[in-house]
């Protein structure tokens, strides 16, 4: 009797986990969950999460549930390698993030070796799609505008303005770093503005007073930053200690409690950046989506809590289009992507799997964060 | 470049160094003295930086008032955990040292309380705003800003006290005692519990100095500890291990050395030279520059 009754409840038990598993579609999620940029992760996922409430309470893709795997590529190539295995190894249909350029461009390969798609939507190295799509590797799509275009912009802004003449570029010894200043050198060259100092420091350098006296010393009006922007908060911060006045320029993300704070102090005055997002862009769909960011976490959103949401979301299309949850289909399905951004743009891909939304023109006047202006990067 | 710019970094450099010291000190410190490796030394930093965070807004941003309460914060605790720390790490014969016991326990309560510190504050950059203004002295056209101003001075009233304490107080030249010769220092009566427990707790005080030290310069995460630590065992290896006036002198010369290289080359160089320096004296003199002699044996 007792037997039949542990039994009967094996299969029941047996039974359940495989209805379970069959109401799951489990999808891969890489990003720098600790190290260094470990603040980038945290509001990544925080987008990922609100994208899968709203995306599972509307009853799920193909009628299954979502189910996100987390894995911590620390923003490292190697570590990311190993991790990306792991998400492969589990048979996940696709995979979202990576977050650093370093990591996609060591893992993309992968990718291509299992077909499996990668979606990235933070990674800024002009590299990757040069690399994707036609010619190259079909698996990778990347849903934000390269370094180039927004060095382009940022450029021809400053350019503008007229009083910039000579700009040193201060970036982080990484894939990220060395793309975006490769690419904001190229941009100045055209403009005919002077490159007159470049400084690679380490991911996570805790000072940078050499950096700065020799900012100090050469007559340097702007400074292009391509850092973590924990490290780039670290910079601002002991550049206006010591007194520094050319203005910030660059890559700078700007949202969150440090950085207004910084803002106060006056350590990004007059500041101009061109950025793939701001909570501050003005369509209704982007209020909406900040006012729950803020509701929920009690923080602004920032750019990667908007790629993780986009990105999930525009995943979740692809794969509702494709009818079922395999990878090549999947991948089919990208190409054909039309997803109507939040900051205004209709979100679909090159021949070089490059996605064209719109990016913004953040400027701090009298110590007050603005958008000047939302442009199309196509 | 010039002669100002020259200037600029050799000041930079020196308070570079001296925070370096700091840090560098308490390492040396704790394996001069007891023969323990303490990977948690870069976590103990950032732990007193997020108590820092913690108290100095509770303090209505005083930042002196704030350093002081941390530092006797961390003597409290330091004198309370090292009875157990030296338990833990105690060994029989037969049993694993306490060199190596100490690298897998300190291994271990540096994994915790990064990701402890991650758990409750998140990764999210931090910066404490104290009521040190922002600015800086200006000599010429050298610049000093107050922040790396007050943690020079700080380093230095530290220092100064610290290599008083060590050849002027009996409790210190126990310290000394035990680091030059174990044996010796039993025999003549000395209560090697005690000192052990004082060598822990200066240990840990030192930790909380150089923390505080770096609030009003860094907006930090996490994981700022790990960047210093590698440092710090670097300049400690250089100065001779368990040197703790080497390590203040190789690290007061390293953060000099660091900026100029860093400001006339490029800024890659500035951090290999540590590591560099490290292989040239284990290649050359493994004992380090400033060990009188190595017994052998």
């Amino acid at each position: 009797m007792l037997r039949n009754i542990t039994l009967a409840g094996l299969v029941v038990c047996a039974a359940t986990f495989a209805a379970h598993a069959q109401e799951k579609i489990q999808i891969g999620a890489a990003m720098p969950i600790t190290g260094p940029v470990a603040h980038g992760a945290l509001q990544e996922k925080r987008g990922l999460e609100l994208a899968l409430e709203e995306i599972n309470a509307a009853g799920g893709v193909l009628g299954k549930q979502l189910e996100l795997l987390y894995e911590d590529n620390q923003c490292n190539p190697s570590v990311a390698v190993t991790v990306t295995n792991k998400l492969l190894e589990a048979g996940v249909p696709a995979v979202l993030g990576q977050q650093c350029s370093s990591a996609v461009l060591a893992t993309m390969s992968l990718f291509q070796r299992a077909q499996v798609p990668l979606v990235s939507s933070i990674a800024t190295n002009p590299k990757i799609s040069e690399l994707s799509g036609v010619g190259g590797n079909p698996w990778v799509f990347r849903l934000n505008p390269s370094d180039r275009e927004l060095a382009v912009a940022n450029v021809n802004y400053l350019a503008s303005l007229g009083a910039i003449q000579k700009i040193a570029i201060v970036a982080e010894s990484t894939d990220y770093g060395r793309g975006g200043a490769d690419a904001f050198a190229e941009a100045a060259k055209s403009k005919g503005l002077e490159v007159v100092s470049t400084d690679f420091h380490p991911l996570g350098a805790p000072d940078f007073t050499t950096i700065i006296a020799r900012l100090l010393n050469n007559g340097t009006q702007a400074v292009a930053v391509y850092q973590a922007h924990a490290d780039n908060a670290n910079f601002a911060r002991q550049a206006h200690a010591m007194g520094l006045k050319a203005i910030m320029t660059g890559k700078l993300s700007l949202d969150g409690d440090t950085f207004a704070e910084l803002i106060k102090q006056g350590a990004y005055d007059d500041a101009v950046t061109a950025f793939p997002y701001s909570p501050a862009v003005d369509t209704p769909e982007n209020k909406a989506f900040t006012a729950r960011v803020l509701e929920k976490y009690g923080e602004s959103a920032t750019y990667e809590t908007f790629a993780g949401y986009e990105s999930l979301h525009i995943l979740a299309q692809a794969i509702e289009k494709a009818g079922k949850a395999e990878p090549s289909a999947i991948r089919d399905a990208l190409e054909k992507t039309s997803y109507k951004s939040m900051i205004g743009a209709t979100v679909d891909f090159d021949d070089h799997n490059q996605a064209h939304n719109n990016a913004v023109i953040i400027t701090i006047k009298d110590r007050v964060l603005g958008v000047k202006d939302v442009f199309p990067t196509k | 470049m010039s002669y100002e710019f020259l200037l600029q970094l050799i000041v930079n450099g020196i308070v570079v160094g001296l925070i370096y010291g700091l840090i560098a000190t308490g390492l040396a410190l704790l394996f001069g003295i007891l023969h323990i490796v303490n990977f948690a030394h870069g976590e103990m930093v950032m732990l007193a930086m997020y108590a820092m965070a913690v108290v100095v807004p509770l303090l209505g941003g005083s930042y002196m008032a704030s350093f002081a309460i941390i530092v006797i914060a961390a003597a409290l605790l330091g004198w309370l955990v090292s009875g157990g720390l030296l338990a833990a790490l105690s060994s029989k014969p037969g049993q694993m040292a306490i060199f190596e016991k100490s690298l897998l326990l300190t291994l271990g309560l540096s994994i915790i309380l990064l990701n402890g510190v991650q758990y409750i504050f998140t990764a999210t950059p931090m910066m404490v705003t104290t009521d040190i203004p922002t600015g800086a002295f200006t000599f010429g056209t050298v610049r000093l800003s107050y922040g790396h101003a007050i943690a020079g001075a700080i380093a230095i009233v530290i220092f100064a006290g610290l290599y008083l304490f060590l050849t002027r107080s009996n409790s210190g030249r126990a310290l000394r005692a035990v680091a030059q010769n174990r044996e010796a220092a039993l025999m003549i009566g000395l209560d090697p519990e005690k000192v052990a427990r004082r060598a822990i707790t200066l240990s840990i005080v030192l930790c909380a100095v150089g923390g505080a030290v770096l609030i009003p310069l860094y907006v930090f995460q996490p994981i700022v500890g790990q960047a210093l630590l590698l440092k710090a065992f670097a300049i400690v290896i250089i100065g001779g291990m368990g040197n703790v006036l080497g390590a203040a002198v190789v690290a007061l010369g390293l953060g000099v050395l660091e900026s100029v290289v860093g400001g006339f080359a490029n800024i890659v160089w500035q951090n290999a030279i540590a590591f560099l320096g490290m292989i040239l004296v284990l290649l050359i003199r493994p004992q380090g520059l400033f060990a009188l002699a190595m017994r052998k044996g």
